[in-house]
């Protein structure tokens, strides 16, 4: 069975598509339809003045491990630092620029063979900061120092010529289970038990564009708002 | 002949769901200790796992993902990692009772001590996961496990009341000297022992070797309509048999020699040979499937290759997994743990496991991206919701049944 044949739609061709949705988790298969890695994380490029975009898919413990531990408060990232004291580079994932991925649906399709590809991911440019996007999602979302939610999900725009996706907004609610299963946004349908349950859950996710962000604060995951979410663009 | 190689996946899938080791002894119990009374949950089990082998077929021939793919992405990768460690447990410990239950079905015949059969049966198992051609292997296992049907035969020739049958079924007549706790508790093990996680990872993973595409979706269904109700009809043929021969003896079953008793009275020595066939290749064949389970589970989390339709070399890690897999069966085997004891554990663990892996296939059987126009109707979504309501029904009764009830010996 030739990756061709199991063509479906192509999210990279699309206006958006959900990075915790559509991208992270998903198996990465190369040109010759082989089991590549599995999409651990996403490399985020932030050039400040608001400006961010995923340049890169991030793979390997190093990028994994961290997403393991959650409200551990970053434990098990620690322990991965700690049992390999002695490697350079230790917290530095592998890394897939965007260049080589050809297809996004059920799964990610690259368009080179497997061999050799992934490589350490180098330091960043001069004036850039690379990030993850495993630390954007679960942001707290604050308005005049109220928090409004959490980031559930960051909606990019592709851009293929740039081998880039611009983050476009925020999808912003009180973060509970259900966000990854795409009732909320408009993506499943059936069955009728489980959607109305997780709309029930999710009737106060909206979206909050990026123009509308004052601020980004990395250290303490904290998203400083102008205005409150608006309401989810739930078009395909 | 042709046609019958076409179903042998779904045949095999369900030869390890319903009479592998640990279910060939809970059947035979269940039969001996409470008659047909619990014949219903059996069936409504064998439903249960047609309705998500058929969606994990689905989801497996038209994007080509096998189930444990769904679980880390729509669960995410701690929920993914907790499923991960549950499963891959419960696939083990049963893949370790496997290879204990092969020994046993040949220790009925021949008197080579245990320490020497288990090694070798571990080698010849992990070989035939090594080499074997996936086709080959479902093919001559499915078959050969297809001798127990001769329970069947056993249960027609011993010629039982069948109108009693179908009164203590369909009335869930227990029987008096047995509490509703107990039965509750078997309830829950034959429920859990129908719809192990194991047999959707098989299943799926097993279309994807096979190759299946959306043409395939006939082929896939006729694996699943024909293989797991007839594995349901063996277990409730066992089960038969024991309440005709075991029930009026009081008997508890134990051991797989009076799991193969009822055949001996009906059919004597032909009957006795038939079985013995069927025990070792139906034991060998869920070998395989927890064997191959367990690697399918742990590669699809790490996004590895897997799979038997690569070169070794290009699934090397899968391959890996496999290797140690079978050096531990082996090694816990060799300190004389019961396996039958070790099964019996396991099913009831992985009933705790059973929602956190048919909800996600429940989710992406309704996802366009990955099933096109072969998404979910509403007869799907309707018997997938009330089974999926059943399975946490059963995850969260199983472990305080099995504690208050002392695993089935009595309040």
């Amino acid at each position: 069975m030739t990756t061709t044949e199991r063509a479906g739609r192509n999210r990279l061709e699309h206006a958006w598509l959900d990075a915790a949705l559509h991208l992270l988790d998903r198996q990465v298969v190369d040109s010759e339809g082989m089991m590549v890695c599995n999409v651990d994380d996403l490399e985020v490029t932030d050039r400040g003045s608001r400006e961010l975009s995923v340049t890169g898919l991030l793979v390997g413990p190093a990028a994994l491990v961290p997403r393991l531990s959650g409200r551990l408060g970053g434990w098990l990232g620690r322990m991965w630092l700690a049992l390999g004291v002695q490697y350079a580079g230790r917290e530095l994932p592998l890394r897939l620029g965007l260049d080589v991925v050809e297809h996004v649906g059920s799964e990610v399709r690259l368009r080179v063979p497997r061999d050799g590809l992934l490589d350490q991911q180098s330091p960043a440019a001069p004036g850039v900061v690379l990030r993850r996007m495993d630390d954007l999602l679960g942001m707290d979302v604050v308005l005049d120092g109220k928090v409004l939610g959490h980031v559930l999900d960051v909606r990019l725009e592709p851009r293929r010529r740039e081998s880039r996706m611009v983050v476009r907004s925020l999808i912003v609610g009180r973060g509970r289970p259900g966000s990854l299963l795409g009732y909320d946004r408009g993506d499943v349908n059936g069955p009728w038990m489980v959607a109305a349950a997780v709309k029930q859950l999710h009737r106060h996710t909206g979206e909050l564009g990026i123009d509308d962000v004052r601020t980004i604060d990395w250290e303490h995951g904290l998203v400083d708002a102008t205005r409150p979410p608006g309401p989810l663009d739930r078009r395909r | 002949m042709s046609k019958f190689f076409a179903v042998a996946l779904g045949i095999l899938t369900a030869i390890g769901g319903f009479v592998d080791i640990g279910d060939l002894v809970f059947n035979a119990q269940t039969g001996a200790r409470f008659g047909m009374s619990l014949a219903v949950i059996t069936m409504v089990g064998v439903v249960g796992i047609c309705v998500f082998a058929e969606m994990s077929g689905r989801v497996a021939a038209c994007s080509g993902r096998a189930t444990f793919d769904l679980v880390r992405e729509r669960l995410g990768p701690r929920m993914g990692v907790l499923n991960l460690f549950a499963s891959v447990a419960v696939t083990l410990m049963t893949f370790i009772a496997e290879i204990g239950g092969v020994a046993l079905a040949i220790m009925l015949v021949t008197s080579i001590s245990e320490v020497l059969i288990v090694p070798f049966i571990g080698i010849l198992v992990w070989a035939v996961l090594w080499r074997a051609k996936f086709s080959v292997m479902e093919n001559v296992l499915g078959l050969l496990g297809l001798c127990l049907v001769v329970y069947l035969v056993a249960l027609w020739q011993l010629g039982p009341s069948w109108g009693d049958f179908a009164s203590q079924a369909v009335t869930f007549d227990k029987p008096g000297k047995e509490d509703w706790l107990t039965y509750s508790y078997f309830a829950v093990g034959l429920f859990g022992a129908a719809m192990t996680p194991y047999e959707v990872f098989f299943f799926s993973s097993g279309g994807v070797e096979e190759k299946w595409t959306a043409k395939d979706l006939g082929v896939m269904r006729a694996n699943v309509l024909i293989g797991f109700p007839l594995g349901g009809l063996l277990s409730l043929g066992i089960a038969g048999c024991a309440a005709v021969v075991l029930q009026p003896l009081s008997v508890d079953v134990a051991a797989l020699s009076q799991v193969g008793l009822p055949i001996a009275v009906a059919l004597g020595k032909v009957g006795v040979a038939f079985v013995i066939v069927g025990f070792v290749a139906a034991t060998f064949g869920a070998a395989c499937e927890t064997g191959l389970s367990a690697g399918y589970s742990i590669a699809q989390f790490f996004g590895w290759q897997w799979g038997k339709f690569v070169k070794p070399t290009q699934a090397a890690r899968f391959h890996l997994v496999l290797i140690l897999a079978t050096i531990l069966a082996i090694g816990v085997l060799m300190t004389g743990v019961d396996p039958i004891l070790v099964t019996e554990i396991s099913v009831v663990f992985s009933a705790v496991a059973l929602p956190l892996t048919y909800f996600p296939i429940l989710v992406v059987a309704n996802d366009r991206d990955y099933m096109g126009e072969h998404a979910n109707g509403v007869v799907a979504n309707t018997l997938g919701s009330f089974f999926l309501v059943l399975v946490v029904v059963a995850a969260v009764a199983a472990i305080p049944l099995m504690v208050i009830t002392h695993m089935g010996a009595g309040v």
